[in-house]
């Protein structure tokens, strides 16, 4: 048993910061580039506003590949192109580049799901009044998928929480580092016991806030 | 007041199969500023398609829409854009936007156009004042009910001023009173907007309610058109008789058709008499009884509103020897109604 000490304190505050850290920078990136791709997958379906089924056969299949991939896998396959843009693949930061591309093509997916809940006669009605591709996207499908679209970031966000601690068994920081060093290396099963804790009040928030969050733009 | 001709214009879909569906052939109309005009058919007849050809939501396949003397078929997607300003658009399930006030739902045509957020708030306010909804523009749309949606929708369509108003089934989703009462706000702001109004239905009720011309559409083809009054007093077709059948019952009722016994003595027949406007109102049965000496024995007589034409019908079993029922029923249809002669009794 270790002792409760200022240092091991500091190491908890330090690992929960950086799993915020790394969450948070990888959800952004995911979604810079997972919402345009999920507009995209949609728009270009069949009988959507703008239908080509070769874009949509090629980046649905990019897309599947994408989320065929076990993270952990994935985790170890992207090692070269990780160093490439960071530099390294050790840290909190390296870890954000596995962790962004692995949620892309699943965020791509639950955008395009999302949107294609919306009534046809809905989009039909904003063609008819003269509105352009763009505006349709932004004014039409953005907001009227909206607590869809926030259901998804809530679980996309809670999702990255459980790949940022994997990310962590193999030297990527934040709390599952933490875990694996402490917890499972060197046996001290309270720290084990702390982490878990941490990350079940954390995903507990997210929900929370994000259930919240849905409700309100829930206007239907 | 927009003006739109419809010249030979058909559409083919082709589905995922392969086959080919033909929903619509060799489509002609004109229409003329102002009108109300409907196009009615049964379900899978090709209304939607026509209706949506117009506006081209749906792109015809060959044809020309001409809507003020420009042809749609042949614009560029983005002056497209700016000829469906000019269209206005209602559905039969509203089509509203979830996410947006009633408010601003009205507001989102005009915002699509860019105009200043000063002019669409001041624009927005009259038009719900006109559909009756000003005390709502707070409210979202799941808050209301299908005739105050389809107000709104009526509203939304009206914000960038079109000169013409496309009406897919615009009541399918109502009840017969909130039913007329959209009619009637179809009716004013025709009259008051001066708008051009073409509306698809299943209904003959509203066909007969507003409507000042009308086509029937059967199996892709336009069979028949004409003006209301003609469609209801002499349909030429089985489709157009079978829609006027469901709205003006002339049928005579079970109850006067058991009762009913033939004259002892003598012979007689059943005629069915429809009369529309101003000859309603003259003593043709009396002068024919006189003149000609048979005797009228009513068996069942109705009158109904085509717009706002009177519209009557009335059953009259003649009664006396063959020559005079001949001269009778001769005589009548020398008075410009509309005569069937429904049986001969021995
Ligand atoms: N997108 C489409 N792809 C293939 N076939 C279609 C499509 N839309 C309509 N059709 C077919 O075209 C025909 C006419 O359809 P349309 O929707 O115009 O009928 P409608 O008169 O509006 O019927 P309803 O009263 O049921 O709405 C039907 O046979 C229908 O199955
Ligand atoms: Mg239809």
């Amino acid at each position: 048993m270790s002792e409760w000490t200022g240092e091991l304190l500091h190491m908890v505050a330090q690992g929960t910061l950086e799993t915020i850290y790394m969450v948070t920078v990888s959800v952004v990136v995911s979604y810079i580039f997972g919402l345009p791709l999920g507009v995209i997958l949609l728009i270009t379906g069949e009988g959507q506003i703008k239908p080509n089924p070769r874009l949509y056969q090629l980046l649905g299949t990019l897309v599947n590949i994408g989320r065929s991939f076990p993270f952990i896998i994935l985790l170890i396959a992207i090692i070269p192109f990780t160093r490439l843009i960071v530099g390294t693949f050790i840290g909190t930061t390296a870890s954000i580049v596995p962790l962004s591309v692995g949620a892309i093509p699943f965020v791509a997916r639950l955008v395009e799901t999302s949107m294609r809940e919306i009534p046809r006669g809905v989009i039909e009605a904003a063609q008819a009044m003269g509105a352009s591709t763009w505006q349709i996207i932004t004014r039409v499908l953005v907001p009227e998928a909206m607590p869809s679209l926030v259901a998804g970031f809530v679980l996309t966000t809670i999702t990255l929480v459980g790949y940022s601690a994997m990310a962590g068994v193999v030297g990527g920081g934040g709390l599952g580092t933490l875990a694996y060093q402490y917890g499972f290396q060197r046996y001290q099963n309270d720290m084990m016991v702390v982490t878990v804790i941490l990350l079940i009040i954390l995903v507990q928030l997210i929900q929370m806030v994000g259930d919240y969050v849905t409700a309100r733009v829930n206007k239907r | 007041m927009a003006t739109v001709k419809i010249e030979s214009l058909s559409k083919v879909y082709s589905t995922r199969d392969g086959s080919q569906i033909q929903a619509l052939q060799d489509i002609n109309l004109d229409i003329p500023d102002g009108e109300i005009f409907g196009i009615i058919g049964l379900s899978g007849a090709g209304k939607s398609t026509l209706i949506r050809c117009i506006n081209m939501l749906e792109r015809p396949t060959t044809g020309r829409v001409i809507v003020d003397g420009r042809d749609l078929t042949a614009l560029p997607s983005k002056e497209l854009r700016h000829a469906r300003r000019q269209i206005g658009m209602i559905f039969q399930q509203f089509n509203l936007l979830s996410s947006r006030t009633v408010a601003g739902n009205v507001a989102f045509p005009l915002e699509i156009a860019g105009i200043p957020r000063t002019a669409v708030r001041q624009r927005v306010n009259n038009l719900l004042d006109m559909v009756g909804l000003a005390e709502k523009a707070d409210v979202y749309p799941a808050e209301l009910s299908g005739g105050q949606k389809q107000r709104v929708g009526i509203a939304r369509a009206l914000a960038s001023e079109p000169r013409l108003l496309l009406c897919d089934e615009p009541t399918s989703a109502l009840d017969p009173q909130t039913t007329g009462s959209i009619l009637h706000l179809l009716q004013e702001i025709n009259k008051k907007l001066d708008l051009t109004i073409i509306i698809i239905t299943h209904e003959m009720q509203v066909i007969k309610e507003i409507c000042d011309r009308v086509a029937v559409i059967d199996q892709s083809r336009i069979v028949e058109a004409g003006s209301v009054l003609d469609i209801f007093t002499a349909p030429q077709t089985k489709t157009a008789r079978e829609f006027v059948k469901s709205v003006l019952n002339t049928a005579i009722p079970e109850e006067v058709r058991q009762n009913h016994r033939p004259p002892e003595t003598g012979e007689s027949r059943l005629v069915r008499i429809s009369f529309i406007g101003r000859s309603a109102g003259q003593p043709v049965i009396s002068t024919m009884i006189k003149e000609f000496g048979v005797h009228a024995n009513i068996l069942f007589g109705k009158i109904d509103h085509i717009k706002s034409t009177p519209f009557g019908t009335l059953t009259l079993e003649l009664i006396g020897p063959p020559a005079d029922i001949e001269a009778a029923v001769g005589f009548l249809r020398r008075q410009q109604l509309n005569i069937e002669v429904l049986s001969e009794n021995e």
